[in-house]
């Protein structure tokens, strides 16, 4: 019987989840009421990146 | 009965007069049948149906009221038998409707001798009708068989009775028709009794019933109906989807920050300006006053605080002569209260980093959509530090390309001409009494009215005694017109003339005092009042023509001789050049001026022009031509020379207000920090999630930053950050961009502060927050 391929890890895992980043977007997805979408300056909390990681192409701790 | 057959004595009687004995009555029966009955179609009594076996009914009898008034009888002894056996219905159920039908038939055939030679007397024997007879028939007509049996058709000459309900097995019901059934006279009288009765109940409540109605009426009158309503909604959550609130929303709340009464300026960590948006605060600012840079400036006369181009007088308005006198004790003394209006205002704004108003499309939407600002935001506008300035009406120029009145001919009293960097706001109103100051004043009041003809500034009148008291001050007062009356709370200026100053006819006593725009065709009046038994000339004949004498009598006005007025000369001011440059003082600020702020008394007739030049470098540049991306002060000059440019005619010029109590010049460079913290936002309910929305404009995305958090617990010191804040362009606006923030609350929140910081990253530019909108959700 062949293996299940293994889940990849979510690449954002480490990230502290009450956080803040910078965030690139790559794809648009819903953050609560509103939409994150690509182009726009996003500033998203560890826990949300996790949660739409298909969706976020960089991440950047803030720097302040 | 109509008519009778007369018989007399011995009189041959024929054989139509022994029928007519039986016509006659019939016929006048069949009239009150007719005329009282009035049937439009025939009726019936009697005639009761009832069932006497399984199939067989038995009709009694009964009588047939035809509406032509014939009455057929049906006296067949036990009634007429219907057996409905041979109709029967097979398997459902079918009606037959009794009916009773009339005719008139000969019968009652009987053998009688017949005289048939009268001579011979010869008879002879004949079997003869002895009665006409208008016979009633019973019979019933069948309907079709059905599982819903209809009664049948009927011909016209047929009155039903009853429809019988027949089943395969019989008769299963008989009902009565009563429709058809002729009601007596005395079922009528008690059915009228019955509704006497009712109606003495009800009366009163119908009697009333119109009073209601028209109450009623007006009740509604007030009412949106429903259409409306139902309209309204379907509009409103347009609205909604529109200005994006969710239709789930449960507490929203905004500010455009006009005024700071929503923001905690008393937070220790508060650091923001709100004026026409949320802004940074200055970094260094100076407050200080306009003035002459030469106080003694030949090229403009300073009265009371107004600088004026200099000028000669004229006299315009002249009543000369001595036709007569008037005491000005004539009438008892009053105490009035006077009103003093002030001149107008203009604010000037000038800002290198920062963009104006004009570009806050958030309030000045706002404005447009309401026509017109809160009067506590114009107010805003015009209000110098620390002072009491309250709006209570106005009318609005919100576009100054689209300029329009309210009724033809309103001047209206707030203008605003708007350009990237400078804002000009004006008070039209001349005078105003937005900031006033009274006095109560003591003595017997005078006052002549006077037609003003075109425009100009009243400087002075000469006035003419005839006698004057060793005591009694005079003072004189120069008002607007309020109807046909003097109005004094709108007095313009208001002096006093001792007695030692008074001049005896023909010599003038002049009088000067601060000039007072005109405007043309509006009356003005100028009051007289003293204690003192002064005389003051009158000429007759009307010869000012455009004015009376009216005195105030018990707090009125009442008119005087209209062919007498006072005796004066008014004199005005003729302007020697139509344009005037004047130095000012320079304006100073120790690091550099980014922004000027000018908040000036000014009064700026329609014709003239009132403009300031600030020189950088070598170069005297227009503040209001400082427009678009001109950044005038890019170099932070300390030092900022600046002129008065009065442009106008020979009759009409701008006035300036000077010094401390007439403008206030605001000087300052912004922070490169800012913070704001809301009021208090109470939530309804408490709440799960929130969306904080500002419009932010001017923008730089390379330096600049903006975060927004939102501060909950019981001293609203714990610090909730978004999960999510995206900044997006706003392509509809240069420079603009939208800032969202997402919150979610671990526990439900019942009341947060918003904060607002931000940093301009070393950019040239300074952005502010043209609008903040919170939605919460449960």
């Amino acid at each position: 019987m062949a293996k299940a391929p293994a889940k990849p890890a979510n690449p954002y895992d480490d990230l502290d989840d009450d956080a803040r980043y910078q965030v690139e977007i790559a794809a648009p997805f819903k953050v609560g009421r509103a939409w994150v979408r690509p182009g726009q300056k996003a500033t998203l909390t560890g826990r949300i990146i996790k949660d739409n990681a298909d969706g976020v192409s960089a991440v950047q701790p803030l720097d302040r | 009965m109509q008519r009778k057959v007369n018989f007399t004595d011995n009189q041959q009687v024929t054989l139509e007069d022994y029928n007519n004995l039986g016509n006659f009555p019939r016929e006048s029966m069949d009239n009150v049948v007719k005329d009282l009955g009035g049937f439009p179609v025939g009726r019936y009594s009697g005639f009761v149906a009832e069932q006497t076996g399984q199939s067989v009914v038995r009709v009694s009898v009964g009588r047939l009221f035809a509406s032509s008034g014939a009455i057929f009888g049906f006296d067949a002894e036990g009634g007429q038998t219907l057996d409905f056996l041979q109709h029967l219905p097979a398997v459902a159920q079918k009606i037959a409707t009794v009916i009773v039908y009339g005719n008139t038939i000969n019968t009652d055939v009987e053998p009688r001798t017949q005289l048939v030679d009268v001579e011979s007397e010869d008879t002879q024997s004949a079997e003869l009708s002895t009665e006409n007879r208008r016979q009633a028939y019973v019979d019933f007509v069948l309907g079709q068989e059905n599982a819903t049996p209809q009664a049948p058709a009927i011909q016209s000459n047929y009155i039903a009775v009853a429809n019988v309900l027949l089943t395969p097995s019989g008769v299963a019901s008989i009902t009565r028709i009563t429709a058809n059934e002729v009601t007596s006279i005395y079922g009528n009288s008690e059915q009228i009794a019955d509704h006497t009765r009712r109606f003495a109940q009800v009366g009163p409540q119908i009697d009333t019933l119109k009073t209601d109605i028209s109450g009623l009426a007006a009740a509604l009158r007030a009412k949106a109906d429903f259409a409306m309503v139902s309209a309204m909604s379907y509009d409103l959550a347009r609205v909604k989807e529109r200005v994006d609130l969710p239709d789930d929303h449960a507490a929203y709340g905004s500010d455009i920050f006009w005024t700071d009464d929503e923001s905690d300026t008393a937070h220790p960590d508060y650091s923001a300006r709100t004026e026409q948006g949320l802004r940074f605060p200055s970094a260094a600012e100076a407050v200080v006053a306009l003035e002459l840079d030469n106080p003694i400036e030949d090229r403009v006369i300073v009265n009371n605080g107004m600088a004026l181009p200099k000028f000669s007088t004229v006299i315009r308005l002249s009543a000369n002569g001595k036709d007569g006198e008037y005491p000005l004790t004539n009438t008892t003394v009053q105490t009035v209260q006077l009103v003093q209006r002030t001149e107008a205002r203009t604010v000037r704004r000038y800002s290198t980093t920062e963009t104006q108003g004009g570009s806050n499309d958030s309030w000045w939407k706002t404005a447009a959509s309401v026509n017109g600002m809160s009067l506590s935001q114009v107010g805003a506008i015009f209000k110098r530090n620390g002072e009491l300035y309250e709006v209570v009406n106005y009318y609005t120029n919100y576009d100054p390309l689209y300029a329009y009145s309210y009724a033809a001919g309103t001047r209206q009293a707030y203008e605003r001409v708007t350009l990237r960097k400078f804002t000009e706001e004006t008070m039209n109103d001349y005078y105003t009494d937005r900031v006033v100051s009274t006095e109560n004043v003591t003595g017997s009041i005078v006052a002549q009215t006077m037609l003003n003809s075109q425009d100009g500034y009243l400087v002075g009148f000469n006035w003419f005694f005839t006698r004057k008291a060793s005591a009694g001050d005079v003072r004189y007062v120069v008002c607007e017109m309020k109807g046909n009356e003097p109005d004094l709370n709108a007095v313009l200026v208001s002096n006093v003339v001792p007695p030692a100053s008074i001049a005896i006819y023909p010599a003038k006593t002049e009088v000067r005092f601060k000039p007072i725009f005109q405007q043309k065709g509006k009356r003005y009046a100028v009051v007289l009042m003293s204690n003192g038994a002064h005389f003051v000339a009158t000429v007759a004949g009307n010869k000012l023509a455009q004015g009376n004498i009216q005195y105030m009598i018990d707090g009125s006005w009442i008119q005087g001789d209209p062919s007498v007025d006072m005796a004066f000369e008014a004199v005005y001011a003729s302007f020697t050049s139509p344009i005037v440059q004047v130095s000012l003082k320079a304006l100073e600020l120790a690091g550099g001026i980014d922004s000027v702020k000018l908040n000036l008394d000014a009064l700026i007739p329609d014709g003239s022009k009132l403009d300031f030049d600030v020189r950088v470098g070598a170069k005297w540049v227009p503040l209001a031509e400082a427009a678009a991306h001109v950044a005038l002060l890019s170099n932070l000059p300390s030092i900022l020379p600046i002129r008065a440019n009065f442009v106008g005619t020979t009759d009409v010029m701008p006035a300036l207000g000077l010094g401390e109590d007439r403008t206030e010049v605001t000087l300052s460079r912004p922070d490169e920090d800012l913070c704001h913290i809301s009021t208090v936002r109470t939530m309804p309910a408490p709440m799960d999630e929130a969306t904080v929305t500002l419009l932010v404009e001017n923008w730089d995305s390379d330096d600049h930053d903006i975060d927004v958090v939102l501060l909950t617990g019981g001293s609203y010191t714990t610090t909730v950050t978004p999960s999510a804040q995206i900044i997006q362009v706003d392509p509809a606006r240069e420079n603009a961009v939208k800032v969202v923030a997402s919150f979610t609350f671990g526990s439900p929140v019942s009341s947060f502060k918003i904060k607002i910081t931000g940093e301009t990253g070393g950019s040239a530019r300074v952005y502010h927050v043209s609008e903040r909108v919170d939605v919460e959700f449960t």
